[in-house]
C-alpha cells in the first residue's frame, strides 16, 4: 500500500493538503487575521509543491508549520514594508487589545493573552506551538529547528516566564481594583 | 517535568486560543481552499483576498493568469448600476423583468433538456475566455484588460482535472468530489433536486462573504464552473437562485460578445454586480460578468466605479472520453 501511496506525487499532494491544510491556516489564524491567514496558508503549500520531495513523509506537519512560520515572518515584514498589515497581526505585540476577539471576551482567555504578549516573540512561539498547536515538544523542535533536548529546556523557562508575568498582572490589578471601589 | 511542563502550558493557553484546534475543519475543501489548492498545484501565482474569493465563480479561468496575454481596453459600456448597455442596435434596455417567473422559465427549460452527463470514465470539458483587469490593486474603467483562454476537462467523478499549461497537458487532481464549489458531474448530481434544499445547502457553505452574496455566488458559481450539469441540479439551481433577496433578471442584457442575452445578477457587498448571462432563447449559459457600481477601497485596493472586474465567455462544453480531446 505504501508503493501507492508515494507512486504519484500528485496523489500524495493531495492527501497532504487533506490531512494538514486546516491545521496549517489554523496556525497563521492565530498569529494574524483570517485572510492574510488565508494567504500565508496558500504560500506554505505553494513551497511544499514545489519542494515535494523535500517534505518529510513520515511527519509532514512539523515541517509544514516550520515554513509557514517563515511564510508568516515574510509577511509581516513585507506588510511592515507596505503598512498594511499593521494593525492586523494579532494582538500579541505592544499588549495591543484583541477587541474583536472571541477570546477576549473570556477573562481568563484575555488575562493570558495580555500575558502572552509581554513575553518575547521566542518565548511567545515555544508556548503557543504546544499550547495552540497541539504539537508534540519534539515536533515544536523541528518547527523552531533546535534539538529537542533545547526546546524542552526553553519551553520550561518560557512556562516560568509565563507564570511571572502572571502573578505580576494580578498584583498591577489590585491597585487599579481599589480605585474603581472608591470612585463608585 | 516535560509532561508536566506540556499538559500546564496547555491548560493555560486553552482559554486564549483564537482558534481551538479542528475549529477550521474543512476550510481546505470549502471554496477559497479548493481555489487555493487549484492555484498552488497549478504552479500559480499569490491571489489578493478579492481574486481568491472570486475564483470560486471563475473557476480555472483566473486561477492561473499569467504572462503573455492579449491586452485589449475596455468591454464596452455599462450603465450606472453595471448593467452593460446593449451594443445590439435598436434593442433598448428593458425594465427588469420579474426574477422568479423569468427564472421559473429558465429552470423549465433546463429540466426539459436530454441528459448528457458523462458515463464512467468521460471526461466534460469547457473552454472559457477571460478577460480581467490587469492590475489588481487599482482598478478603473480605464485600467488596460487582458485576456486568456483556459480549457478545462474535469473527470466526470471528479477526482481528476486536467488543463493546458504552456501547450502542453498536464494532469493533476482535484481535491476530491467535496471541493467547494462543486466542479464535478458526480459532485452535482450529489445535490438536493429540492430548490429549498438547495437554497439551505448553499447557506451552509462556509464562504468568507455575507450570507446571501455568498449563496448566490455558490449557486452562480455552479452554473459557471461546470460545462455539463444534470438537468434535476440545474433547473433546482435557477429555482434556488429565485429565492434569493436582490436576485434580478435583465432580459435585454448582452453577452460578453455583445450578443442580446437574459442576465441574472445580483449586486454582492453593496458595490459589485455579478452577473450570469444566458441564451435568450434557449437559456444555456453564456458566461459572466462582474462590474463595480460603486467606487470601492480597501486596505488591498481601489476600483471605481464602473470598472469592469472579470468578464468570462464560454466558448466550447461538452463531454469528451479523455483528456486533450474537443467535443464534436
Amino acid at each position: 500500500m505504501k508503493g501507492v501511496a508515494v507512486a504519484d506525487a500528485d496523489d500524495g499532494f493531495a492527501a497532504l493538503w487533506d490531512a494538514h491544510y486546516d491545521d496549517v491556516l489554523g496556525y497563521a489564524a492565530r498569529r494574524v487575521d483570517f485572510e492574510t491567514a488565508r494567504d500565508v496558508a496558500a504560500e506554505t503549500f505553494l513551497v511544499a509543491w514545489r519542494r515535494r520531495g523535500d517534505v518529510p513523509e513520515d511527519r509532514p506537519f512539523p515541517w509544514l508549520l516550520s515554513v509557514a512560520r517563515n511564510v508568516l515572518a515574510n509577511e509581516t515584514r513585507r506588510g511592515r514594508r507596505q503598512g498594511r498589515l499593521w494593525g492586523r497581526l494579532r494582538g500579541v505585540r505592544e499588549a495591543r487589545e484583541p477587541a474583536a476577539d472571541v477570546a477576549a471576551a473570556h477573562a481568563e482567555g484575555g488575562r493570558v493573552r495580555a500575558a502572552l504578549a509581554r513575553l518575547s516573540e521566542r518565548d511567545r512561539e515555544i508556548l503557543q506551538l504546544i499550547g495552540w498547536e497541539d504539537l508534540a515538544p519534539k515536533d515544536a523542535a523541528i518547527v523552531l529547528g533546535c534539538s529537542a533536548k533545547t526546546f524542552s529546556v526553553r519551553l520550561h523557562r518560557a512556562r516560568q516566564r509565563l507564570a511571572a508575568v502572571l502573578a505580576e498582572m494580578d498584583t498591577e490589578d489590585q491597585p487599579l481594583a481599589v480605585a474603581v471601589r472608591r470612585s463608585a | 517535568m516535560m509532561t508536566e511542563n506540556v499538559d500546564d502550558v496547555r491548560r493555560m493557553l486553552a482559554p486564549a486560543n483564537p482558534y481551538p484546534s479542528g475549529s477550521l475543519a474543512g476550510a481546505g475543501q470549502d471554496q477559497t481552499g479548493h481555489a487555493a489548492y487549484l492555484r498552488v498545484t497549478r504552479g500559480g501565482r499569490r491571489a489578493t483576498r478579492r481574486t481568491a474569493v472570486r475564483i470560486g465563480v471563475v473557476g480555472a479561468l483566473a486561477a492561473s493568469i499569467a504572462a503573455g496575454v492579449t491586452v485589449v481596453q475596455g468591454l464596452g459600456g455599462v450603465d450606472d448600476q453595471g448593467r452593460p448597455r446593449p451594443v445590439v442596435p435598436g434593442l433598448p434596455p428593458g425594465p427588469a423583468a420579474n426574477a422568479q417567473v423569468v427564472l421559473g422559465k429558465v429552470a423549465d427549460a433546463a429540466q426539459g433538456r436530454a441528459s448528457v452527463g458523462p458515463k464512467p470514465g468521460q471526461w466534460t470539458y469547457e473552454e472559457t475566455r477571460g478577460t480581467l483587469p490587469v492590475r489588481k490593486d487599482v482598478q478603473s474603467p480605464k485600467t488596460p484588460m487582458k485576456t486568456r483562454v483556459d480549457r478545462v476537462w474535469v473527470r466526470g467523478d471528479g477526482t481528476r482535472l486536467a488543463t493546458f499549461e504552456k501547450g502542453r497537458l498536464v494532469e493533476s487532481p482535484t481535491g476530491g468530489p467535496t471541493v467547494m464549489p462543486p466542479s464535478s458531474y458526480a459532485a452535482l448530481t450529489a445535490l438536493p433536486r429540492d430548490p429549498a434544499k438547495l437554497l439551505a445547502w448553499a447557506y451552509q457553505q462556509r464562504a468568507p462573504l455575507e450570507k446571501n452574496d455568498g449563496a448566490f455566488k455558490l449557486l452562480t458559481s455552479i452554473i459557471a464552473n461546470n460545462a455539463v450539469l444534470p438537468p434535476a441540479q440545474e433547473a433546482a439551481t435557477y429555482r434556488a437562485l429565485a429565492m434569493i433577496p436582490g436576485v434580478e433578471v435583465d432580459r435585454n442584457a448582452v453577452d460578453p460578445q455583445g450578443r442580446p442575452a437574459l442576465a441574472v445578477s445580483r449586486v454582492a457587498e453593496g458595490w459589485v454586480r455579478e452577473s450570469i448571462m444566458l441564451d435568450r432563447a434557449t437559456f444555456a449559459y453564456r458566461g459572466f460578468r462582474d462590474v463595480a457600481v460603486k467606487e470601492h477601497h480597501d486596505d488591498q485596493m481601489k476600483i471605481a466605479k464602473g470598472t469592469v472586474m472579470a468578464v468570462g465567455l464560454r466558448i466550447k462544453s461538452g463531454v469528451v472520453d479523455k483528456p486533450g480531446q474537443l467535443p464534436h
